[in-house]
């Protein structure tokens, strides 16, 4: 049997029950994904960017390349993606 | 030979990637061009169409040097974040300091700049800050240890050529960094002079993108700039009011 830690209650259904789908904010949107997509990497292979050279930052901290299949997702957090452009 | 930093390039021109009318084209007009450097920005990807193509994956990434951009900074702040976010790319550790002050005019905030410039050079960045043609600014801008200073002829995209020689040249010869002349740039001969005042290099983007044919005026710029270049080292006659001739005054067959 797992014991949870008591915090307050508005946060606690997170934890309580199993959930399937993580809800992120991606680039200022709001996004769910399937919880089994819960690294970094992970989420790329969700949208087909694993491919692409892309920039992830992570609730305001920018991800080192070598760390993206180690890092975990959980929900609310704000990840940002972003990429080369044409500019001058 | 240009050299930046540690970086060394053979090429004189470092060209923009912005607006071009085709992958194409810019493809075409990058290799027509011969230039070393491409100058990109950071932007939020959309990620829900992650098959439209990018620019970056049509180069031969080993045959050219990024130069990310800060543009879209309006603080040092923020440009410290996009330089950041750049080099997290794991491509490259060069960055075009662009903090702009007026949306108008898209000249760059002096003070911003400087802020930012500088902590980029502590962090470890080859720093090229895009800055005005203030003259006491780009000298401050080398003082905190800028690798070049890059000082405009024009505002940015109005193809309006130099309108400020006098100071662009003071800004050369005080210089012991590499001076690139960016933005303004509308034509081969606004190119050619800005190297023969004694520029190290020329950073265009739209007086090619927005031409009519960008790859003839890719070539266009690639000879101007060597030219000027070549006139700069030669080292052009002194000025006269009055004409001196070519041709022997001694030994005329008349009279």
């Amino acid at each position: 049997m797992v014991r949870f830690s008591i915090g307050p209650f508005d946060t606690a259904p997170f934890n309580l029950m199993e959930v399937d789908e993580l809800e992120l904010i991606i680039n200022g949107e709001k996004i769910r994904i399937p919880a089994e997509e819960s690294t970094v990497t992970g989420l790329l292979q969700h949208f087909n960017l694993h491919q692409k050279v892309v920039i992830v930052e992570l609730n305001d901290e920018i991800l080192a390349k070598e760390s993206l299949s180690e890092t975990l997702l959980s929900n609310g957090d704000k990840v940002e993606i972003v990429h080369f452009v044409g500019g001058g | 030979m240009l050299k930046i930093g540690s970086y060394e390039f053979s090429s004189r021109l470092l060209l923009g990637t912005g607006k071009y009318p085709n992958f194409d084209v810019q493809k075409q007009s990058v290799e027509v061009s011969e230039t070393e450097i491409l100058t990109f920005a950071v932007r939020r990807m959309n990620i829900f169409e992650a098959s439209q193509p990018n620019f970056l994956e049509k180069l031969d990434l080993k045959k050219y040097t990024l130069l990310p951009n800060t543009a879209g900074a309006k603080t040092a702040k923020e440009a410290v974040r996009i330089a950041h976010l750049a080099k997290a790319s794991g491509l490259c550790d060069m960055i075009k300091v662009e903090v702009i002050g007026c949306q108008k005019t898209l000249l760059p905030d002096p003070i911003e700049t400087l802020k930012a410039a500088e902590e980029l050079v502590k962090l470890g960045f080859t720093v090229l800050p895009y800055t005005s043609d203030d003259v006491l600014l780009a000298k401050r801008l080398e003082a905190v240890g800028c690798h070049a200073i890059m000082p405009g002829a024009s505002p940015i995209g109005s193809g309006q050529g130099i309108i400020n020689p006098l100071n662009l040249r003071f800004i050369m010869e005080q210089s012991e960094v590499p001076v690139i002349v960016d933005a303004g740039i509308g034509t081969p001969s606004d190119a050619a002079i800005a190297m023969e005042l004694g520029a190290d290099g020329v950073l265009l983007n739209t007086a090619v993108s927005g031409a009519k044919d960008p790859v003839k005026m890719a070539k266009a710029m690639k000879l101007a700039i060597e030219a000027g270049r070549l006139g700069y080292e030669a080292g052009r006659i002194e000025k006269n009011d009055y004409a001196i001739a070519s041709s022997p005054v001694e030994g005329l067959s008349i009279g």
